[in-house]
């Protein structure tokens, strides 16, 4: 099953109980803020959230925690929404391999039902239920839109066009300013326009299926396209509309379509915004956009996202995605490797599980981790685990590292590497020591430590397992 | 929200509760007849709404470590930097 637009996802959400509709009236602030927070604090399984009457509005509505559970990313991909994290992990990552999916160049998109066209007209604080999401945010962010823009020196080249998740706060009516943070790729095609001394077109998709936003956020190649990328993980045709306005190929079935340019070479002051580290970012000299064209489903839903200490629906939605291009990188040269998971703070902490060449082979693979387009810029930690600890249960993975690691033998420490200026640890910002830790079993020529008489699992664990789960389900 | 709708008393400046500024403006008002104002300090882009509570809006209960100099605001680095323009061909 696929979903072409927001709408379709979130009536299939209710179908699966997954959604709550709150229909009494909330405050901007501070209630969706703290609803955002306190759905990801219900756990593994939560629902997404639609709010149906915001103070102040008409006819607003705010969705928040769409991909914010397990669940809901099994949903996403077709699955059963009980799709263990690690079978969904394989999935994504079959999928994945099938890039480039098709991609389906439509006519008209429902987005074109209203417009604001001219921009003096536009004031997004009236037109959007915006709100402040942290209590010392600067303001009103945009940070679940899905951002288009093209590369200034081959603006023919769709390949190239990219399509980021990066926050907008909201500077004034039609002002916005942007975050784009220089190992992205729009950075690239800011660097290129601002050199030409040109402006950045750029689109804001609001309100989307989950599938882009799930490929918008993850870590693929700067001439991979997303839409292609989109295609391969629906394994179906990905809908997009050509955008007579601005010439950028926007999803089919978003909300809301936000359209302007970055202006060259202007920076001011931006922030600060409470982001996926759990700590505040801003007080940095930040790009601006003028918004001249605005485009709507009639009665659009503002689709966001709370954001701050983890777990949030951010860290959901950017495990598998983070985790899959890893992998498949590791696997090129490490046949050995069995899975990665790298949903911590979006990789800022990684774990691979791998079978083992050769005594110290583990070691190798960490090192490679940190070499990988992602871990450049994130991978700050690194743990490496047999084949058999599941990389997903950190149960399995605290007990290979309690008794599997060494110190003296098993860390390797990396001094001054690059990683995301968002880190609050690096110091200056976008440098930071890395780490890897090698939690595998010694094998030769590196003989130590007591690990010949592991306990095995006794016979017919198997039958008495589902012997019990049948009792328990029975009483 | 055209300019001839903003009240007499809301378009005048009022202090930013951030940079402590007076040049904060009303930029919008509740598309539902006065319910909420929009607020926005043109000195440090700072945002709020009168319906929020205090701490976003009053410049005694804002955490001190969220205020701003404003005489400081073009201190902080860019991000990313300007890059230097091509050489004219």
């Amino acid at each position: 099953m696929t979903f072409d637009s927001l709408r379709d996802f979130l009536a299939a959400l209710d179908d699966n109980g997954q959604l709550l509709r709150i229909t009494n009236e909330v405050a901007p602030e501070p209630d969706l803020g703290a609803a955002g927070r306190a759905v990801n604090e219900l756990g593994e399984n939560a629902p997404a959230l639609l709010f149906e009457n915001i103070l102040g509005f008409e006819d607003a509505r705010v969705a928040l925690n769409v991909q914010g559970s397990w669940l809901n990313n099994a949903l996403m991909l077709g699955l059963d929404k009980n799709t263990p994290v690690k079978a969904q992990f394989f999935e994504f990552v079959r999928r994945y391999r099938t890039f480039p999916g098709a991609v389906e160049r439509r006519n008209a998109a429902p987005w074109q039902e209203c417009v604001i066209d001219r921009p003096e007209d536009i004031n997004l604080f009236e037109l959007l239920p915006v709100f402040r999401l942290n209590r010392n945010d600067g303001g009103c962010f945009i940070d679940k839109g899905v951002v288009i823009s093209r590369e200034p020196d081959r603006p023919d080249d769709v390949d190239r066009q990219n399509v980021g998740i990066y926050r907008f706060q909201i500077k004034g009516p039609n002002r916005l300013g942007i975050q784009p943070a220089p190992a992205h790729d729009i950075a690239i095609h800011l660097r290129q326009a601002e050199e030409r001394g040109e402006d950045l077109k750029v689109a804001i998709a609001i309100g989307n299926d989950p599938v882009i936003s799930c490929v918008a956020g993850m870590p693929i190649l700067y001439d991979q396209s997303e839409y292609a990328m989109a295609g391969a993980l629906r394994q179906k045709p990905y809908p997009i509309f050509n955008s007579p306005y601005s010439g950028l190929d926007i999803p089919w079935g978003s909300e809301v379509v936000i359209e302007g340019h970055i202006k060259s070479r202007v920076r001011e002051i931006e922030g600060p915004f409470g982001e996926f580290t759990g700590h505040y970012s801003g007080g940095r000299m930040m790009p601006v956009m003028d918004v001249t064209r605005v485009s709507y489903r009639m009665h659009p839903i503002l689709e966001s996202l709370y954001i701050g200490m983890p777990w949030t629906e951010l860290d959901y939605m950017l495990a598998v995605n983070t985790s899959a291009p890893i992998y498949v990188q590791l696997k090129e040269q490490f046949p050995e490797v069995e899975a990665v998971n790298a949903a911590y703070t979006h990789g800022l902490l990684v774990i691979v599980s791998t079978r083992r060449r050769v005594g110290g082979f583990a070691k190798n693979v960490g090192l490679r981790v940190l070499t990988t387009p992602h871990g450049m810029g994130y991978a700050k930690v690194v743990i490496v685990v047999d084949e058999t600890v599941d990389p997903f249960d950190l149960k399995q993975v605290m007990w290979a590292l309690s008794t599997k690691f060494h110190p003296a033998h098993d860390l390797i420490v990396i001094p001054d590497a690059s990683v995301v200026p968002l880190d609050p640890g690096s110091s200056p910002p976008g440098i930071t020591h890395k780490i890897i830790m090698d939690a595998t079993t010694p094998i030769s020529p590196e003989v130590r430590g007591h690990y010949s008489q592991p306990v095995e699992r006794p016979a017919d664990v198997d039958a008495w397992l589902t012997k019990l789960m049948e009792m328990q389900r029975n009483a | 929200m055209r300019d001839s709708e903003i009240d007499r008393s809301e378009s005048e400046s009022s202090a930013c509760p951030r940079c402590s500024t007076g040049d904060a403006r009303v930029v919008a008002r509740s598309p539902r007849p006065g319910v909420w104002t929009m607020h926005l300090c043109t000195v440090c882009f700072y945002t709020w709404r009168s319906t929020e509570p205090d701490y976003a809006t009053r410049a005694e209960v804002l955490s001190p470590g969220f205020r701003i100099d404003p005489s400081r605001l073009r201190e902080g680095r860019a991000m990313p930097e300007v890059p230097p323009l091509r050489d004219a061909e």
